[in-house]
């Protein structure tokens, strides 16, 4: 505490009066000291008083103080009530020619309730960054940042409504116009690197709840089963040659159990999803990729109980599954190496006459985009090629 | 033993005895001494609160050398020697007892602040030891106040209304300083302040240099501390302006 050097200029009974270097005039209670009229005191000057200097500045501070107080609970007031909100849809981002699938619970406000990983990569972003009651189209943006640094020729994202309603068109709009941001930052990255840019596109794909509850029987996002059910419905699923990638599917055991697994090399189907849907009234659209999912998940479910009933699997025992007969099963065991999903490192980005899927388009909302500088070489290659699309999931 | 607290003639006060006895008259010391000698005890005992005795206990000893002292400090004719030669003897005391604080007879009661029993932290605190030189100077800055305060009585003001009109914020005492030396130096804005008794607070806006202009609501609000500035600036009180560290002795204007 200061002391001040002050003037005593006056005593009057418990209280005395002193004059400061500065100027100023104090009264104080004499406690009881012997003082004399002219001499000199030492007056403890407190630096709480410098700071509020006043009864004014006491009570500002206090207010301030009361103030802080009110608007820090308020903050958590808000963010329980913004996790109280109800969830308004789901939206997944997948990539394709490169690993990361994830889910996000997205409430009414437009903000992230919850969010999961499908594989290691989706893992690693999700758990690198906080997304709770983050903007959805931000963490989609950021996502696909992430993801796609290592390359990536195409986005898939799925909204799965969780009730219908305008406010989704607009969430998907916001997602959709984000994430392609995204790609156009990396596309320039990869240009300013490499030399020449890399044709990159996003997928915007409408789906129901009945379509990702299939879709979690595989441990997979709606979108990713969707468009894996489409390629193989279509037929046009075809193995390239050294394009193939492993990737690990996992079974839901339920019960708080460890789920089975089982890894399969796959080759990246090549199918028009466009063209597909093109031939199913709108109406059945929904209807259809559903049935199509959920038979597809179905097959793969019975490959994962044969693979179970027929104990420690080893490699080339487990079954294909119809439709993908590229696939090459491998024990659990040796799957744990390569568990985390197909590895990017392994697939052969699209080459110039694969240029990913199409949007499974017509499926309700589809916003087959490519990015700037792409468009103008869309309709040539529609008529090329199919869609490409990413591996059917890695299931952790 | 009996003592005489009565004058020792019907004239002369007790400031003029002191200030004989501080001139070089042995007699009216010892006279003073003598006659003040249940004072000097008095004092004592009610510090160390037991029974004092000259030839018994050391306090009375330390008490009469302190009256002794406070003989020699107190180089004022105004009143109020016994309250003074009474503040004298319990420091002395005070110092006694600090610098034996070891012997087990100290009565640490003495030590303490008189408010003892009071938990509030203590915000003031009384300069150490103080020699004839230093209490002769408080002696003369308490005459320059109690003056001062006269000074303000005639200009229709007193000490309490001065602290309450002083400029809280540092800014405006500075600035209301800054006109109280140029009201000071200015023979004419002196003499008006002097003959009026009032601040002449027009006669001083129109005078203020632009750095130094304020407004009339302030000039008005500030107008008692500014005249207390004034009367410490251009009268008897070096005292006062030495501890303010101001000086409006520039030479008229």
């Amino acid at each position: 505490m200061h002391r001040q050097r002050c003037l005593v200029v006056d005593i009057r009974g418990d209280k005395v009066t002193v004059l400061t270097p500065d100027g100023r005039f104090k009264n104080m209670s004499r406690q009881n000291l012997d003082l004399f009229v002219g001499e000199e005191v030492l007056v403890a000057e407190p630096e709480a008083s410098k700071v509020f200097p006043s009864l004014f500045g006491k009570r500002l501070a206090l207010a301030a103080a009361l103030s802080l107080v009110i608007i820090i609970s308020s903050f958590f007031s808000y963010t329980r009530y913004l996790e109280a909100r109800p969830s308004l849809a789901y939206v997944t981002v997948d990539f394709v020619d490169s690993p990361g699938s994830i889910e996000l619970e997205v409430n009414d406000k437009g903000l992230v309730k919850s969010a999961r990983s499908f594989d290691e990569p989706g893992e690693k972003v999700l758990s690198a960054t906080d997304v709770h009651l983050k903007p959805v189209e931000k963490v989609v943006a950021h996502v696909v940042r992430a993801c796609g640094q290592k390359g990536v020729s195409g986005v898939l994202i799925g909204i799965v409504p969780i009730k219908e309603s305008p406010a989704v068109n607009s969430l998907e709009k916001r997602v959709a116009e984000k994430a392609r941001e995204s790609l156009k930052e990396l596309e320039r990255a990869r240009t300013q690197e490499a030399g020449t840019g890399v044709s990159a596109t996003l997928n915007t794909l409408r789906l129901d709840l009945d379509i990702r509850k299939e879709a979690e029987k595989l441990n997979m996002s709606a979108a990713r089963a969707a468009v894996w059910a489409l390629a193989k419905k279509s037929g046009q699923g075809q193995e390239k040659e050294g394009n193939s990638g492993q990737v690990n599917i996992t079974s839901d055991s339920g019960q708080g159990k460890p789920g089975k697994s089982v890894s399969v090399k796959s080759t990246l189907p090549s199918v028009d999803l466009e063209a597909l849907l093109k031939a199913q009234s709108s109406e059945n659209q929904k209807k259809y990729i559903e049935e199509i999912t959920r038979a597809w998940v179905e097959e793969f479910k019975g490959t994962l109980e044969e693979q179970d009933e027929g104990g420690p699997e080893k490699p080339g025992q487990h079954e294909k599954p119809e439709g993908e007969k590229s696939r090459d099963q491998e024990s659990k065991g040796e799957s744990e190496s390569g568990k985390r999903g197909p590895e990017g490192g392994n697939q052969k980005p699209a080459d110039e006459n694969d240029k990913g899927p199409r949007n499974p388009a017509g499926n309700r909302r589809e916003e087959n985009s490519r990015t700037e500088g792409q468009k103008g070489d869309r309709s040539e290659e529609s008529q090329n090629e199919g869609p490409r699309h990413g591996n059917p999931g890695g299931g952790r | 033993m009996t003592f005489s607290f009565t004058k020792k003639s019907s004239e002369e006060t007790l400031e003029s005895r002191v200030a004989r006895a501080r001139d070089g008259d042995r007699t009216a010391r010892e006279e003073l001494i003598r006659d003040y000698a249940p004072f000097i005890l008095k004092t004592a005992s009610s510090l160390v609160k037991r029974y004092v005795a000259f030839g018994k206990d050391d306090e009375a000893s330390i008490a009469m050398s302190a009256f002794n002292e406070a003989i020699d400090a107190y180089a004022s004719k105004r009143p109020g020697f016994l309250a003074f030669a009474a503040t004298v003897i319990r420091r002395r005391l005070v110092d006694h007892f600090r610098k034996a604080v070891r012997h087990p007879e100290i009565p640490f009661s003495a030590l303490e602040n008189r408010d003892s029993g009071n938990s509030r932290a203590v915000d003031i605190e009384v300069l150490d030891s103080y020699g004839t030189t230093d209490w002769q100077k408080v002696i003369e800055r308490r005459d320059e106040i109690e003056r001062w305060k006269e000074t303000l009585e005639e200009f229709g003001l007193t000490l309490n209304k001065v602290v309450k009109m002083t400029p809280k914020h540092e800014d405006a005492r500075t600035r209301a300083i800054e006109i109280a030396k140029i009201v000071a130096r200015n023979r004419h804005l002196r003499d008006k302040l002097f003959l009026t008794k009032r601040l002449p607070v027009d006669d001083i806006l129109s005078w203020l240099p632009p750095e130094n202009r304020v407004s009339r609501k302030t000039m008005d609000r500030q107008s008692v501390y500014i005249t207390a500035l004034v009367i410490i600036l251009t009268g008897e009180f070096p005292s006062i302006r030495e501890f303010l560290g101001i000086d409006g002795r520039g030479g008229d204007t």
